[in-house]
């Protein structure tokens, strides 16, 4: 077989050219996005907010009698939702903000389940929920996720400074007199809306992986923001096109293969920093 | 025609501040008390400060001197009292700047000292604005200003410590801070390089840039500033160190927790041990 023809065999097929779209797309979406949840540490709460949509996405399903086109919807309003509560809940009460999430998280995923087991067909639409099923989105949702991508990228561009400065340095926020809490909440949407258009690419249980890997690998790479976010959504979206190159060939799953490659690449990155440090070191003792 | 949507866009959307009385002193407070849930952080402080002058604010820790900053800026409400800033309160003011200590930052993120500075300025830009070039040019010679323009394009790991609160202090320039609240900047820092930040507000204060900045150290207040203010939860003393720093205020602030030595003034402490940090060296 040759180079072109390993290149081009899957795009043949429409399903492999509309997922390796889609995950693209969301490897930009969540990259970005996951730049301000890897500085700000809010991994758990990524995750967390990734498990805490299924219950949503579940009644949803029940509701529409299995079509997957609506899911989308039902996922972003339970996104949304949770994640002001999760901000609301850490916000006034005595308990630790990651004991809370914890909390949330983990009631909202066995209810999830729970809905789901009801259900006749619960092995493969659990499956699909919760790893990802980019080979199966049809154009119409191509088109939702396109529009949502859109519109996140836009804001996270429009208000670059703003959420700059409430990332780095909030007290600075306040005497300037930027909203900070109404930016804290948006940031807190924008994360939501980015796990509500990635749902169908990697599922609830992976989604962590497509916010925090990609940003962390450039974080290690770069020592100014914006270029941390392109290079994260170029390491991201590479992953998304091999992962399901990889998918193809050797017949792995898409959502796995997708995030396990954005693994390699943070494992390369890491490597070549820790690398590059030894040899800085060796060279200022020589 | 870029331009002129460009200015328009600035006229007409940039955030409205609390205009200047302009025969109202500087900085106002009256009988400003502070509560958290632990207990009274500062209680009736009175003092007022006229334009140009620089001031160290000195007290042990837990003495409400953070605290007492973050009032003057407007980022926490007093739970009695007034504070007015040019005659109007500090909420709607962006003149004032907190140069905050750098144990509060994470020094890993990525950002040049450029990137830092430039954050000073982004309510001078209108929403969704990029920097301009008279931004650039802000920036530029905030930089200049402290000697940091060899270090600009750096991470701001890649600084010594000295350099990283000169930055801050370029920060709170470029947002054009008429008043600079300063919290302990010399922690941690060798004398050349607490030397190089003090001349730096001296330069201010030729510019009628009025600073407070806190520290530990009392001789150094004592030896660099005309006027100082001795805070433990109330407003010990203000005024000269010889008027302030006596033996009967210190041991009000500090209660026990001094070394005195015989010096200039009949007795002077020289230190508050009970004070964290690595900052042995400067007794």
């Amino acid at each position: 077989m040759t180079f072109f023809e390993i290149i081009f065999t899957p795009l043949q097929y429409s399903f492999m050219v509309r997922g390796i779209t889609a995950a693209v797309l969301t490897g930009i979406v969540c990259a970005v996005v996951g730049v301000y949840v890897v500085l700000r540490g809010m991994a758990f709460f990524g995750d967390a907010l990734a498990h805490a949509i299924l219950p949503g996405v579940a009644v949803g399903y029940l509701v529409t009698g299995g079509v997957r086109e609506t899911l989308f919807w039902w996922g972003t309003g339970t996104a949304v939702i949770v994640s002001l509560a999760i901000g609301a809940v850490s916000r006034g009460a005595k308990i630790k903000e990651d004991t809370a999430i914890g909390v949330i998280f983990a009631g909202m995923f066995a209810l999830g389940i729970a809905i789901i087991s009801t259900m006749r067909s619960y092995t493969v639409d659990l499956t699909h929920f919760l790893f990802g099923d980019v080979l199966g989105v049809s154009g119409n949702q191509l088109i939702t996720i396109a529009a949502f991508s859109g519109v996140i990228l836009l804001l996270v561009i429009g208000f670059y400074k703003e959420f700059l400065v409430l990332t780095f340095d909030p007290t600075l926020a306040a005497t300037l007199r930027i909203p900070t809490r109404i930016f804290e909440y948006l940031q807190l949407v924008l994360i939501a809306l980015t796990i509500a258009v990635s749902f169908q690419a990697v599922g609830v249980a992976l989604m962590v992986a497509m916010l925090v890997t990609p940003a962390a690998a450039a974080y290690l790479l770069t020592k100014r923001l914006p270029v941390m976010m392109i290079l994260g959504a170029m390491i991201a979206s590479a992953s998304g096109v091999i992962g399901l190159y990889l998918s193809y060939y050797v017949n792995v799953a898409s959502g796995p293969a997708i995030v396990l490659t954005t693994t390699l690449f943070f494992v390369l990155a890491w490597s070549y920093k820790t690398i590059q440090r030894r040899l800085k070191r060796r060279g200022s003792f020589a | 025609m870029k331009n002129l949507i460009d200015s328009f866009r600035r006229q007409s959307f940039s955030r409205r501040y609390a205009p200047h009385q302009p025969d109202a002193p500087l900085l106002v407070l009256e009988q400003v008390s502070v509560r958290y849930e632990t207990g009274t952080v500062l209680k009736n402080i009175s003092f007022d400060i006229s334009s140009g002058e620089g001031i160290a604010l000195v007290g042990p820790n837990g003495a409400g001197k953070t605290t007492l900053f973050e009032v003057i800026a407007g980022i926490q409400e007093p739970a009695e009292g007034v504070v007015k800033v040019s005659g109007y309160e500090p909420g709607g003011h962006t003149c004032i700047a907190y140069v905050p200590q750098r144990s509060q930052v994470d020094w890993s993120f990525p950002a040049t000292v450029d990137d830092v500075v430039m954050m000073g300025r982004i309510n001078k830009m209108g929403p969704f604005l990029w920097p301009q070039s008279d931004d650039w040019d802000v920036v530029r010679r905030s930089i200049e200003f402290v000697g940091l323009s060899d270090l600009s394009q750096r991470q701001i790991s890649e600084l010594s410590g000295g350099e990283q609160q000169r930055m801050f202090i370029a920060r709170a320039l470029a947002q054009e801070a008429e008043l600079m609240l300063l919290d302990e900047p010399l922690n941690g820092l060798d004398v050349p390089a607490q030397e190089s930040i003090l001349t730096i507000l001296e330069t201010l204060q030729d510019r009628e840039v009025t600073f407070i900045i806190s520290m530990h150290d009392l001789r150094l207040a004592a030896e660099q500033f005309q006027r100082v203010m001795l805070l433990n939860k109330r407003l010990l003393g203000f005024g000269s160190p010889e008027e302030v720093f006596t033996r009967d205020l210190l041991l009000q602030a500090y209660q026990g927790h001094l070394h005195f030595v015989e010096g200039e003034f009949d007795t002077l402490a020289v230190g508050d041990s009970c004070c964290e940090g690595d900052h042995d060296d400067l007794f």
